[in-house]
């Protein structure tokens, strides 16, 4: 009974004590907000990336070092659901009732409609990430939608997850071999390795670069994932 | 207009939340999950981020409920290996009888029956490795019928107690190794 009592107390004066600093905060808000940032992106970020898409400047240009550890997030999260999911058990398992179940036939209708314009949309907003909204992680998650429908349509299609980890792996080193080209032409880490003030349309070639392999990393990442969820068990 | 679709948007996605928490029907619940995740999209192409909101429509409103989907199917089926030897007559009339209990134990949780029959290999491993549930077998020296399960799933114990009935059928919890579920 106390020690509930003790709970209670001890949540209300956490949650007092985050209403302080959050109104704290809100105090400096002021000072915080100015458009700085803003006016600078927008000055100079097409002549200094060659992205008309700020949003793709900043995360394969400004920060980069921000992203890369984002791809290497997701590379960590794929490879512990494989690892928590991993059967070494063949043949001798019990097959489910979906596997058994046919798919309907207006789902693999539509399906085949759906899996080559969903694809081709995909690759376009890989492509296109510098020039308008989506980029690398957008259009990979399009991508591997799209490869999903996949198995609605066929549930009998065999994929190696660990083939495609391995790619994987190899897909994030040579995202950060790219991103270190740049210490041998401009003499910083983690940036354009075409000079700054080259043509634009020589800098869009190292975004398309990233862009693809981003793109390419999350299609495949997210492909594992669900294909483990899928051999889960059988 | 703007803002009046926004508010309109904004209640709809407080309203959809709360749906997801209170509802009962599992696969009714995957769809409100990718409602939720086409309304917070539309929002956040309102709020002039449309880089955010096509990784949205991407991961919230189409894989997450795909993957859900996959999970939800697999968990609600219990899978039975049959080993009697359906061969002796003189077990029929039992043989019903259980199944009979089974059908009603799996209609009282929700969860669909899968029997089969044809696996080989030793009872332990069955339950340790695979996703076999329970295995039925014959005990010749006892002349009851066995169940085998997990030791750790609750299912088994609550089938212990609807077994109580039925004088010739005994439930055996198996206790399982080191497996990850």
């Amino acid at each position: 009974m106390v020690s509930h009592l003790i709970k209670k107390l001890s949540m209300v004066v956490l949650l007092s004590f985050v209403f302080v600093m959050f109104i704290l905060a809100m105090a400096d808000l002021e000072f915080l907000y100015n458009n700085a940032g803003k006016v600078f992106f927008s000055n100079n970020g097409y002549y200094d990336t060659g992205s008309r898409n700020l949003v793709t400047a900043i995360y394969l240009d400004y920060r980069l070092f921000d992203s890369l550890f984002e791809a290497g997030i997701l590379l960590v999260a794929v490879s512990g659901v494989l690892w928590i999911s991993q059967h070494n058990i063949k043949e001798k398992n019990a097959t489910f009732m979906m596997d058994k179940q046919k798919t309907p036939e207006l789902f693999i209708t539509f399906g085949r409609v759906l899996y080559p314009v969903m694809l081709l949309f995909g690759l376009y907003i890989i492509l296109n990430g510098h020039l308008s909204p989506g980029g690398g992680f957008q259009g990979g998650a399009i991508v591997a939608t799209a490869i999903l429908i996949l198995y609605y349509i066929d549930i009998s299609k065999e994929i190696d997850v660990h083939v495609i980890i391995t790619i994987e792996k190899l897909l994030f080193l040579l995202l950060l071999g790219v991103s270190f080209v740049s210490f041998f032409t401009r003499g910083e880490i983690m940036t354009n390795f075409m000079p700054l003030d080259g043509d634009i349309e020589l800098k869009q070639i190292y975004l398309y670069m990233l862009n693809i392999i981003i793109g390419a990393k999350v299609a495949l990442g997210l492909v594992a994932v669900f294909t483990s969820f899928l051999k889960e068990g059988r | 207009m703007q803002a009046l679709i926004a508010m309109v948007l904004q209640m709809l996605l407080i309203i959809v939340a709360l749906t997801v928490i209170f509802h009962k029907e599992n696969f009714t619940i995957i769809i409100y999950i990718s409602a939720f995740g086409l309304i917070a999209a539309v929002l956040y192409a309102l709020n002039q981020a449309p880089d955010v909101a096509i990784a949205e429509v991407a991961i919230g409103s189409a894989i997450i409920p795909l993957i859900y989907v996959i999970s939800i199917a697999r968990q609600r089926e219990y899978i039975v290996l049959d080993r009697v030897d359906h061969d002796r007559f003189e077990l029929n009339e039992e043989n019903l009888q259980i199944y009979e209990l089974l059908n009603s134990f799996v209609e009282i949780h929700d969860l669909k029956l899968n029997v089969c029959s044809d696996i080989p290999g030793d009872d332990y491993t069955l339950t340790d490795e695979l996703n076999v549930d329970l295995i039925l077998s014959y005990d010749n020296d006892k002349k009851v019928f066995v169940l085998k399960g997990k030791k750790s799933s609750i299912l088994v114990s609550q089938l212990k107690k609807a077994a109580e009935q039925l004088p010739f059928l005994e439930v055996v919890a198996l206790k399982d190794g080191e497996s990850l579920d």
